[in-house]
């Protein structure tokens, strides 16, 4: 360490390179000055736009490689948008796309449903043909 | 830098995807937080751990090392945010919580000695340290400290791998420390730390709290996804598997999806009332959601208002009761101030020695601003109707009112109605001015300014102009406008009308709340309360609206409610059914409500003679006693 000369290589065994890439393409337009300029619903136009490919598990991905890098703005950006599209799912949507295997008795599941009844009205239909993952 | 996937690190475990990016003039230094920008210019994979460590870099170029990036690991660990940090030398984290001046004498004195040593030799540095969190507990941190060399063989950078592991040390309580809540959930939501690497050297980047193929830790997960779902998302997300249900338990978590949902005004009421803190922010989102609680009930309280008045207001702050003037038996208008303690095993009406009081008034509205003060607006008073304005600090050893002088204030009115934005503005909207002219003009006040001014909100059109009506805040920064004795050419009709405003809006406007009714009616469909003026309006948390009582047309029960989300679609009034007896008349200049929970009513029995000895209280949560 210390004197030695090294090469500038920096292995990120968490990170594949789809993620990376987009961890630094979404950093570039946000310390872009002409995005700082933008108001609210601006930069959220453009955020979207950025993210407009990306499906729920590619938030998750997102979410996981930044926070190990600590690149703190595109964390907060894959986890609200990732709290964006579990808004008002079913609980079985949440297990198909976090990847969840449920480990709840049928009787376990049933007494907690009749504990939270309030939780489970108006929740959007679950679509089939969606594909999120 | 080259992202190279063939790499000779010491980066243990058989994982590691194929990057093969190439970057040209971008560095890890891009990609961190620095308060200078730029690249770091040294290589760091043989300093990454597989474990979640913090990671330190301070820059040896300036006086005293600053800090000038810290990682998540290290901010959520410490408690202590990168922008509380940055240009600061580490050796804070040796002092107990971030008051403390000194270094917290059970740290080694020697293990800080070999530090400095080992600095100023310009080697690595390896051992374990006595640190603080920001809210004083003690930490074992794992330190080693490598000096990196720049092109001319000096020290530029000095980079700290820190594992952070609890330190099992009972301290005490924090030297100072009051008991006021965090306002960071986040300080308190903590979890425990784990080791940095398992005996078999396997990695352990997250906890056991793994989620199916996700490698997210459980701070992640909780403090950044689920806390911005809504509390029905959340509890039904508690079904999804037993790990799920076990983060979802948390009350610290469900605090931050209150705060989220509601707004930190919204929590910050409900934090004052002490029996919301014993049921928990789970049930009290629940019950605050589903109004299963909600019930009348009649309050005995002790001490008198006297002598005996009408037309008085009241307010609430915290948990105490605060009224004002009225109108006295010959008519005269009442300038003294009484408070009544809801918190006390005995709550008793007490009069409120002040030096000046304001002149005597009534018609006037009282609202509550900056947490503990209150403020005084209008009203009739013995030469006529007034414009002036009265703060009065309850909190203050010896409360007083203090006139606040603006230039270009409202018109003099009564009867109008008041609220307060973000805790901090007045608003104040419409009521009866000089010669009985009905008003319809928005004016705001802005109370955290050291010279606050008043400024009429400009707009293009206004709902016809009236008394008696409400305004109430939902949503943040909007506005909800219902009913009141409203003009309608030559004459006037009690209104049911529903308009709304949002004041975050750069051109902020009136704008008519339309619903499922029949086709171009202003008003909003459902079970539409029928129109009243000096009614009861009490926001409740996540935008919706609660009305009740008032001068209700024909023989309608006032003391039925309604509720109404302006936030849908579509939005549509309901009736809200609720067990207890209800009062038989609720006027809104007598009603308050108290904590975000309770709407206390006062006179509701007779409409007449006003015993304000017995209250009817509607409570929407239920009491934890």
């Amino acid at each position: 360490m210390g004197k030695e000369r090294r090469t500038n290589v920096i292995p990120l065994p968490e990170v594949d390179g789809v993620t990376l890439e987009r961890i630094i393409g979404f950093l570039k337009i946000y310390t872009e000055e002409s995005f700082q300029q933008f108001t609210v619903q601006e930069k959220k136009k453009r955020c979207d736009e950025f993210f407009a490919n990306c499906k729920f598990n590619d938030f998750l991905t997102l979410a996981s490689a930044s926070n190990y890098m600590g690149a703190q703005v595109v964390l907060d950006e894959a986890c609200q948008r990732t709290a964006d599209m579990m808004k008002n799912k079913s609980v079985a949507w949440v297990r198909k796309n976090f990847g969840i295997k449920n480990n709840f008795t049928p009787e376990e599941e049933e007494a907690m449903r009749e504990k939270h009844e309030w939780a489970y009205e108006g929740v959007d239909p679950d679509d089939d043909e969606e594909d999120i993952i | 830098m080259e992202w190279d996937s063939n790499s000779e690190s010491d980066m243990s475990g058989g994982e590691e995807e194929e990057e093969e990016e190439e970057e040209e003039g971008l560095g890890l230094g891009f990609l961190l937080r620095k308060s200078g920008g730029g690249q770091l210019p040294f290589p760091v994979e043989a300093l990454l751990q597989p474990a979640p460590c913090g990671f330190v870099v301070t820059d040896a170029l300036e006086p005293d090392n600053p800090i000038i990036y810290v990682n998540s690991v290290f901010e959520m660990v410490t408690g202590y945010r990168a922008e509380e940090v940055l240009g600061r030398n580490c050796r804070f984290l040796q002092c107990r919580g971030p008051f403390a001046k000194r270094r917290h004498p059970l740290v080694s004195p020697t293990i800080v000695a070999e530090i400095r040593k080992c600095l100023d030799e310009g080697i690595e540095f390896q051992g374990e340290l006595l640190n603080f969190r920001k809210d004083g507990s003690p930490l074992m941190n794992k330190l080693r400290m490598t000096p990196i060399y720049g092109d001319d063989e000096t020290i530029t950078h000095v980079i700290g791998i820190q594992v952070f592991t609890e330190a099992t040390l009972d301290l005490g309580p924090l030297p100072g420390s009051s008991t006021k809540v965090s306002t960071r959930a986040a300080d308190r939501f903590r979890f425990n730390v784990s080791p940095g690497i398992t005996s078999d050297g396997t990695r352990n980047v997250s906890r056991s709290g793994l989620c199916g193929i996700m490698q997210l830790s459980d701070e992640v997960i909780a403090l950044k996804i689920l806390s911005r779902l809504t509390p029905r998302d959340i509890a039904s997300v508690g079904s999804v598997c037993h790990h799920f249900y076990e983060l979802t338990k948390n009350d610290d978590l469900w605090r931050m999806v209150c705060q989220n949902a509601w707004g930190s005004e919204t929590t910050r009421v409900l934090e004052t009332v002490p029996g919301a803190k014993r049921l928990g922010w789970g049930r009290l989102a629940r019950e605050l959601t589903t109004l299963e609680a909600a019930a009348w009930r009649k309050v005995i309280v002790r001490g008198a208002v006297e002598p005996s008045r009408c037309n008085f207001s009241v307010c609430a702050v915290g948990n105490r009761v605060v009224l004002f003037g009225g109108e006295g038996v010959n008519m005269q208008p009442m300038n003294d101030t009484f408070v009544l303690d809801l918190n006390s095993t005995n709550p008793e009406w007490q009069h409120v020695k002040v030096t000046s009081p304001p002149p005597g008034r009534w018609g006037h509205t009282l609202s509550c601003v900056n947490g503990s003060h209150l403020v005084l607006f209008g009203g009739c008073g013995r030469q006529g109707l007034l414009n002036d304005v009265f703060v009065l600090d309850l909190d203050a050893k010896q409360p007083n009112w203090r006139e606040i002088s603006s230039l270009a204030p409202p018109l003099p009115r009564s009867w109008h109605s008041s609220c307060t934005l973000d805790g901090t503005k007045l608003i104040v909207s419409g009521g009866c001015a000089d010669s009985g002219v009905l008003l319809s003009d928005t004016f705001l006040l802005d109370l955290s300014m050291e010279k606050p001014i008043w400024r009429e909100i400009p707009v293009a059109w206004t709902p016809p102009s009236r008394l008696g009506h409400t305004l109430s805040v939902y949503g943040g920064r909007k506005i909800l406008m219902f009913g009141g004795l409203a003009k309608s050419g030559p004459l006037r009709f009690r209104s049911s009308d529903v308009f709304t405003m949002d004041l975050s809006e750069d051109e902020p406007c009136w704008r008519c709340v339309t619903g499922s009714g029949m086709p171009g009616a202003g008003n909003p469909g459902g079970v539409a309360p029928p129109p009243r003026l000096d009614h009861v309006a009490v926001s409740l948390p996540g935008g919706r609206i609660l009305v009740f009582g008032g001068s209700v047309a024909g023989l309608h029960s006032a003391s039925q409610l309604y509720i109404l989300d302006p936030t849908e679609e579509k939005p549509t009034w309901r009736i809200l059914n609720v067990p207890g007896r209800p009062p038989r008349f609720a006027w809104g200049h007598s009603t308050c409500v108290v904590g975000g929970t309770r709407a206390i009513v006062l006179g509701g029995q007779t409409g007449e003679e006003w015993m304000l000895s017995e209250i009817h209280e509607l409570s929407l949560t239920s009491s934890v006693i």
